[in-house]
């Protein structure tokens, strides 16, 4: 992207109000502070990942960790039963739980953040969780299946919400179609924040971001094609969750996930190139960038 | 805000059908009314207003107010404003924005997401609801009058 000003004086770039701001991680990563040398868990938040269906248990493992690389002081995860011990060999920092509807509740009420949809699938299993999860009053972050789920309801509007769609989700959400969405990204993302409220994150080459207040939406110009791989989104619902668990507010949390997650992404296919790029290959920059000097 | 008996509905096909009827209804109103304006998004109220504002004879391009809240026009019919008031942080917000002197003014007030200004906006003359009809790009229109302005609007349409 180049700029030229083209002598336009300052006062007339001043009067025009933005339809977006650009945002990236060598600037969103000036807000971070380095952490209290008294710090303890209990400052950094619990976030709860509802979800990994059968086949999907990977989903619920990636938002997981990237919760847990991102800085949250405490990750859960309610999955299916025969997920449990392959996600505690894999991660055993994440408390692991079978996600059974009597256990679900109390999990629910000790945590902070919700992650709800990755792997959840919409069965009747992930339908149930789903229904427990939304009658939580905890803010959740709302991805995948969690978003075709709330695509089958009408009239629900959260302000303590987080939705984050790729493009045939917003589609879904919206009764619309994927060419109508990309048509016009910034249509469909007003769209999406006064339909059901909160922020939207919708994703695709300059992800953007919006939420309630006067701010435009914010557009990522950090990321690559590399991150059009399975699991990418999973990684970015833990990152957003570890952000607003760490006590950022919800429109905050997303532009710094976003691009966090995106510059995570450019760091690693910076290393080994963009084909074949996988969300686990983000967690050590996530933990890299994510502690900045 | 009460409802007369006499609402007006129009199925309008298409964009074509949607701006000339914006620019009917555009041509129906006086000199002063309070607008509002219902409906979804993509539900056609931007496409209504922009017909309206060339029915009163304005040229130049119509932006959406998504995040100035206002934008005022001056066309040859005399003073418009298009108010959109979903990002409204508080109803008391629109002292600021000169909500006071647009009503005093002698000027069409058209007004988006008029719920979020309830306790400072007075009822309007005339709500407009935008809907989806059953198939394809077709849009329902309902007018409904809520003072004598309102129904002198709707007068004037159904005159034609």
């Amino acid at each position: 992207m180049y700029f030229d000003a083209l002598e336009v004086p300052a006062a007339v770039y001043a009067s025009q109000v933005l339809s977006a701001r650009r945002v990236d991680w060598a600037q969103q990563a000036t807000r971070l502070n380095p952490r209290r040398r008294s710090a303890h868990k209990g400052h950094f938040g619990h976030v709860l990942v509802v979800g990994g269906d059968h086949g999907f248990g990977g989903a619920a493992r990636l938002a997981g960790e990237a919760a847990a690389r991102t800085g949250a002081g405490l990750v859960s995860v309610a999955t299916r039963k025969r997920h449990v011990a392959a996600l505690l060999a894999a991660r055993p920092e994440l408390m692991v739980h079978a996600a059974k509807p009597k256990v679900i509740e109390s999990l629910l009420e000790r945590a902070g953040v919700l992650v709800l949809g990755p792997g959840l699938g919409t069965g009747k299993w992930g339908r149930r969780l789903f229904e427990k999860a939304m009658a939580a009053s905890r803010p959740l972050v709302l991805d995948a299946d969690g978003l075709n789920l709330l695509a089958g309801l009408s009239g629900v509007r959260r302000a303590d919400w987080m939705l984050t769609p790729h493009p045939g989700e917003a589609a879904r959400l919206l009764g619309s179609c994927v060419a109508e969405v990309q048509a016009d990204r910034f249509a469909a993302v007003e769209a999406l924040q006064r339909r059901y409220g909160g922020v939207i994150v919708l994703k695709g080459p300059g992800t953007l971001v919006l939420g309630a207040g006067r701010r435009p939406p914010a557009i990522c110009s950090d990321g690559n094609p590399g991150m059009a791989s399975g699991g990418m989104g999973d990684v970015l619902s833990g990152v957003i969750a570890a952000f607003m668990a760490q006590g950022w507010p919800l429109d905050e949390a997303a532009e710094l996930g976003v691009c966090l997650h995106a510059a995570a992404a450019d760091r690693a296919a910076g290393v080994e190139g963009e084909r074949g790029l996988l969300g686990t290959d983000l967690m050590p920059q996530l933990r890299r960038l994510g502690n900045p000097a | 805000m009460t409802t007369t008996d006499r609402p007006y509905s129009r199925q309008l096909q298409g964009e074509a059908q949607q701006l000339a009827f914006g620019a009917r209804l555009g041509r129906a109103v006086a000199e002063r009314a309070l607008i509002f304006l219902y409906g979804d998004l993509g539900a056609g109220k931007t496409t209504l207003v922009r017909g309206f504002l060339q029915g009163r004879g304005h040229r130049g391009s119509v932006k959406s107010p998504t995040y100035t809240l206002i934008e005022p026009y001056d066309t040859p019919a005399g003073a418009c404003y298009h108010l959109d008031l979903y990002r409204l942080g508080d109803p008391e917000e629109l002292e600021y924005l000169g909500l006071r002197e647009m009503l005093e003014e002698r000027a069409v007030l058209l007004v988006e997401w008029p719920e979020r200004g309830q306790g400072w906006l007075p009822a309007p003359d005339l709500a407009a609801r935008l809907s989806y009809a059953q198939e394809g790009s077709a849009r329902n229109v309902l007018l409904e009058p809520h003072s004598a302005v309102g129904e002198d609007i709707i007068s004037t349409l159904s005159a034609e």
